[in-house]
């Protein structure tokens, strides 16, 4: 029985080795560089990434690539349809020898019988190691409505991927803003909209539901920056409103009637305004530690007044220095003037080398995923020279995150379709000087043509977060740990 | 010898069944065909293993799938009549099959009583297929494992964690009736073992593999709505079916014992059962439902011209009919013409929808947006109730027509993609395929080339709380749109607002119009003849004299009978049509 089952299977695999042709000797080369989906070429790729596997969007009736390492290895691959999807233990081979060196993609196309070869394409693999974890929302790019969203864990180094949270579990309340402390899963909070609501803080593997709005405040905690010793939280308090657009392509318009910094002390359980608008002049929103600790930066725009246009509302790059021994701001400064530009900033994002911060700056508001416009920029934290990033597109460039080595960020960009957010990681050198990104590779290279949702907040981390249906649904069903108010 | 009980089988069995069938397949296509359209409307299957794998995230989602495969079948009522019919009968054939492997020769009267409840049921537009299976298929397990040998009877135990991951809450009912079985034959381990297998994998399930609350676990696929609302009922076949080992060893024996000739009126009880059944279903029909759903197959076939003649013929006082028939009245130019022959609410609930979270809302009050050429909010709604409420064929169509006027063609194809996948639908996907990347084939085409073209010029905010609002600026940027006028005009009307259908006139000549509207043309003519303000200087458009007229003999008889509104309703009939009628009878 064990001997016929062994002689069918390598009947089976001999039939289909049969069946995979290459081009052995004779063939014509075409000069044009072929097209592949995604476009994996020419970047810079962490020795450790999942297997960029892709197709080639040139019609044809067999397919063979060729990959082989500028220091050793090769790999080789035969597609009937076109799609490459590479052994995971082969890959890893070919990249781990190939550390610091190109790997050649040589792509050759068969058409009525006469094999064709492309001009070969490059990836340099850096030995730099990006985090081995990427989470990310999954949504419907909608409007006001939702059922399903999922907090999710995808592996980078293979495809494996698992929810972390899903708001089924509650009864589809909203979850949203998670953030990790230094991208590290110990140290994780994310918000639970609705009956249940509450901010969910993940410590020590434990959860617990802490409601951090107190009678002092006019808005809950919304966006949410942890300090790098984990002792505090930074989060903006926001009242937002979002409309809808007749004619734009960008079709809604998220905005902040009024906004403003708090400041959570997790051991403590308080929560205290960030004392750097008294006067209530100006609206203070997305908050960001420096590496250090030492200073709190934020995007500031003037108050809105009661017939205001939204097209004028402009935020600047601020930050506050901060004694986190005392709990103690300083004065705020102006780091970025973006509105003398006519633009406006957000999401600032300090690399944990802390010489390089990267924003979001796009036409006005502070709502960047709906604005085509929007792109990425760096400040050189010690001279504040800004630069437009290399890795842009002529569609929305918006969240982003930092991996821990300060190599790697994680962006949400909208090329693909002009309408759902995908994940793009570029490689940042020792300037601030982004690659050419790559799109986050999926085991079927198809998979983002066809894929409705939305991948909203990407982040890097470096452990697994592990969150059971039973923990989340037990939390949730409990009374929220009230935070206290602090005036200091 | 063998020939009577041949011929009192088929008496009693065979013709039952075969007239329950046929019954069930005539009455569902013939009369309450709407079922099949409204459920086939409401989800959209897709073929590929990604749809499956979406539904195996959750215990009960492997049935919902089916549910949907059978639903897409509906595409073709005739087809989901003979589905549901054969399920029917299959159910009825299985528990009479029960009865009989359980010692009970003659089961009928049992079997075709919950035959005919479980039709009963069907009979309600929102009675979904999942149902109706899932009963089907725990009843076809507990036939499997009353028809094996006691040692494999061990199986089902060991299946059931498998059962209720693919059939979710409808294992339940397996569980039970196996529990009864089990019980009444003495036997204690086998269903304490059951409920301990399935309690183990509930609790493993709930706290460590589903997403989902511990409620929607134990109830899926189950809902109140899906049954269409009628609890007692279906809890009465469920239960009914749980102790069906209990009625066969216990048959009432006053049924039993009585006789007509040589022949148990038991063995007859099917044909009561039916005869009852048909009075009862045909009192079932709900013409209300029957006549919105019509219109609505009218309207997404975009059959207007035989739309507005069906809501004529036939005359409704449905706000989501009426909205569908101005609607149509918009698209064929003739809503301000005829907007009074139709029955219409000051409110504007007839001519908008405001937004709110109702399913049929959501579903349709896109398509106000779309007539007037704001595709932007045409697309969110499509796109809001795709979320809310899944995948529908129309939903879809709707985000594609959208995005493929407003040049989103990536976004455009996804879609195709997905209505590609769908079973009945494919020749729709591949004619939306033609116009991928081809401005000029959107341009040129009547649809999309009109309502591109009629597409906001200005840019808003859309206020979907007050939809006549959006009538304004969508005015100020595109004086001409044909739609926007007509609905501005009838809201105007609506609010009896004469001094702004007057102003809107020259726009109306702007429009290209050559004749003024009837209805708006009786406003008009009120307002001149009541002098109610200076009337603007026209170039073409004249008022017709026979208007004039025909206002003077309504202001006649509405003198004469002022004192007894009544009567002046009843004299002045002729005029029901008239916005002179609205204005003092509404």
């Amino acid at each position: 029985m064990s001997l016929r089952y062994h002689l069918i299977y390598f009947v089976g695999l001999l039939f289909l080795f049969s069946c995979v042709s290459k081009p052995n000797g004779e063939f014509s080369k075409n000069n044009n560089p072929v097209k592949i989906y995604p476009d994996y070429t020419e970047v810079i790729i962490p020795v450790n990434i999942a297997p960029l596997n892709f197709l080639v969007e040139e019609a044809g009736d067999a397919y063979y690539l060729s990959i082989s390492g500028e220091k050793a290895g090769s790999i080789a691959v035969s597609s009937r349809d076109g799609q490459f999807r590479f052994s995971e233990k082969k890959w890893k081979k070919l990249l781990g020898e190939n550390l610091g060196a190109k790997i050649s993609y040589q792509i050759s196309v068969k058409k009525e019988g006469k094999w064709i070869q492309y001009p070969a394409f490059n990836n340099t693999v850096s030995s730099e190691k990006v985090d081995p974890f990427l989470y990310y929302r999954l949504l419907y790019p909608g409007y006001e409505s939702w059922t399903e969203l999922s907090i999710v864990q995808r592996s980078l180094e293979n495809f494996k991927e698992k929810t972390v949270i899903q708001n089924n579990v509650v009864g589809q309340n909203c979850v949203n803003c998670h953030a990790f402390n230094n991208r590290n899963a110990d140290d994780f909070m994310f918000h639970m909209r609705g009956n249940l609501g509450g901010t969910y803080f993940v410590e020590d593997g434990d959860l617990k539901k802490v409601n951090l709005k107190t009678k002092e405040m006019n808005n809950g905690a919304v966006y949410p920056r942890w300090h790098p010793s984990g002792k505090y939280v930074a989060f903006s308090s926001n009242k937002v409103v979002q409309q809808f657009h007749a004619k734009e392509n960008k079709k809604i318009e998220v905005s902040d009637l009024n906004s403003s910094l708090v400041l959570y002390d997790v051991d403590e359980n308080e929560i205290m305004q960030v004392p750097v608008d008294s006067e209530k002049q100006f609206m203070d929103t997305y908050p960001e530690w420096s590496a250090d600790g030492r200073f709190l930066y934020f995007c500031r725009a003037a108050q809105i007044a009661e017939n205001y246009d939204y097209r004028d509302i402009k935020y600047d790059l601020y930050r506050v220095a901060f004694d986190p021994e005392q709990r103690k701001f300083s004065d705020p400064e102006l780091v970025f003037n973006a509105a003398t530009l006519g633009k406006s900033v957000s999401f600032p994002r300090i690399a944990p080398a802390g010489n390089v911060l990267i924003f979001t700056l796009h036409d006005y508001g502070c709502f960047s995923i709906w604005h085509k416009e929007a792109d990425l920029y760096s400040i050189d934290l010690w001279n504040l020279q800004v630069n437009k990033c290399g890795n842009n597109s002529d569609f929305t460039e918006s969240y982003h995150s930092w991996s821990s080595n300060s190599k790697w960020l994680v962006f949400s960009s909208k090329r693909g379709d002009g309408l759902t957010a995908r994940p793009y990681i570029s490689f940042v050198d020792e300037n601030g000087v982004t690659s050419k990104p790559f799109v986050l590779p999926q085991k079927d290279p198809g998979f983002y043509r066809e894929f409705v949702k939305t991948f909203n907040i990407p982040e890097f981390a470096i452990k697994d977060v592990d969150l059971a249906p039973g923990e989340i649904r037990e939390t949730a069903g409990k009374e929220a740990i009230q935070a206290q108010w602090a005036t200091n | 010898m063998n020939s009577v009980p041949k011929k009192t089988k088929a008496i009693t069995r065979f013709f039952p069944a075969v007239l329950l069938f046929l019954f069930a397949t005539v009455f569902l296509y013939r009369f309450t065909d709407y079922i099949f359209f409204y459920q086939e409307k409401s989800s959209l299957f897709q073929t590929g293993f990604s749809f499956l794998q979406q539904h195996l995230e959750r215990p009960g989602g492997f049935l919902e799938y089916l549910g949907k495969l059978q639903i897409a079948f509906y595409y073709y009522p005739l087809v989901g009549a003979l589905i549901v019919s054969t399920q029917i009968l299959l159910i009825v054939w299985l528990i009479s099959g029960i009865g009989k492997k359980l010692g009970a020769e003659n089961f009928l009267f049992a079997a075709f009583l919950m035959g005919a409840l479980l039709f009963y049921l069907q009979t309600n537009y929102q009675y979904q297929a999942i149902n109706n299976l899932g009963i089907l298929v725990q009843l076809l397990l507990f036939v499997g494992l009353i028809q094996s040998k006691p040692k494999s009877e061990w199986r089902v135990v060991i299946l059931l964690p498998v059962i209720y991951f693919l059939f979710g809450s409808f294992s339940i009912l397996l569980l039970g009736i196996t529990t009864v079985y089990f019980l009444l034959q003495k036997s204690w381990v086998k269903p304490a073992l059951s409920w301990f297998c399935f309690a183990v994998f509930f609790w493993i399930g709930k706290e460590f593999l589903f997403f989902y609350t511990t409620e929607s676990l134990l109830v899926f696929p189950f809902s109140v709505t899906t049954i269409g609302g009628q609890v007692v009922l279906f809890g009465l076949v469920i239960l009914l079916l749980l102790f069906v080992p209990v009625f066969v060893r216990f048959r009432i024996n006053l049924i039993e014992r009585i006789k007509i000739r040589q022949l148990k009126l038991a063995m007859f009880s099917p044909y009561l059962i039916l005869a009852l059944l048909a009075v009862v279903a045909f009192q079932n029909i709900d013409e209300k439902s029957k006549h919105y759903f019509h219109a609505e197959k009218l309207f997404y076939e975009q059959k207007y011209d035989e739309l507005i003649r069906y809501n004529y013929d036939d005359p409704t006082n449905n706000k989501l009919t009426l909205f569908l028939n101005n609607v149509a009245l918009a698209e064929t130019g003739r809503l301000a013409d005829s907007f009074f022959k139709f029955r219409q609410s000051d409110d504007g609930s007839t001519l908008f929808l405001k937004w709110q979270n109702v399913n049929q809302f959501i579903r349709l009050g896109g398509y106000y947006y779309y007539a007037i050429g704001v595709i932007n909010e045409a697309q969110r709604w499509a796109y809001e109730y795709k979320v809310i409420y899944g995948y529908t064929p129309e939903t879809l169509k709707m985000l594609i027509k959208t995005e493929l006027i407003k040049g989103n063609y990536r976004t455009a194809e996804k879609y195709i993609t997905i209505l590609d996948r769908s079973l009945f639908y494919k020749e729709d996907a591949r004619n939306f395929r033609k116009f991928l990347n081809d401005d000029a084939a959107v341009w040129s085409d009547e649809e999309l080339g009109k309502k591109k073209q009629q597409d906001s010029k200005l840019d808003f905010f859309v206020k979907s709380d007050m939809p006549w609002l959006n009538l304004l600026p969508v005015l100020d940027a595109d004086s001409n749109n044909p739609m926007a006028l007509q609905y501005e005009l009838s809201w105007l009307m609506l609010q009896k607002d004469m001094k702004g259908i007057v102003e809107l006139l020259p726009a109306l000549e702007n429009a290209g119009l050559k004749k003024i509207p009837k209805n708006v043309e009786e406003a008009v003519v009120t307002y001149k003849l009541l002098r109610v303000g200076e009337m603007p200087e026209l170039k073409q458009l004249q008022i017709d004299p026979e208007t004039e007229q025909r206002f003077q003999r309504y202001y006649q008889i509405y003198q004469q009978t002022r004192s007894n509104k009544r009567k002046a309703q009843i004299a002045l009939r002729e005029f029901a049509d008239t916005y002179w009628y609205y204005v003092f009878f509404n």
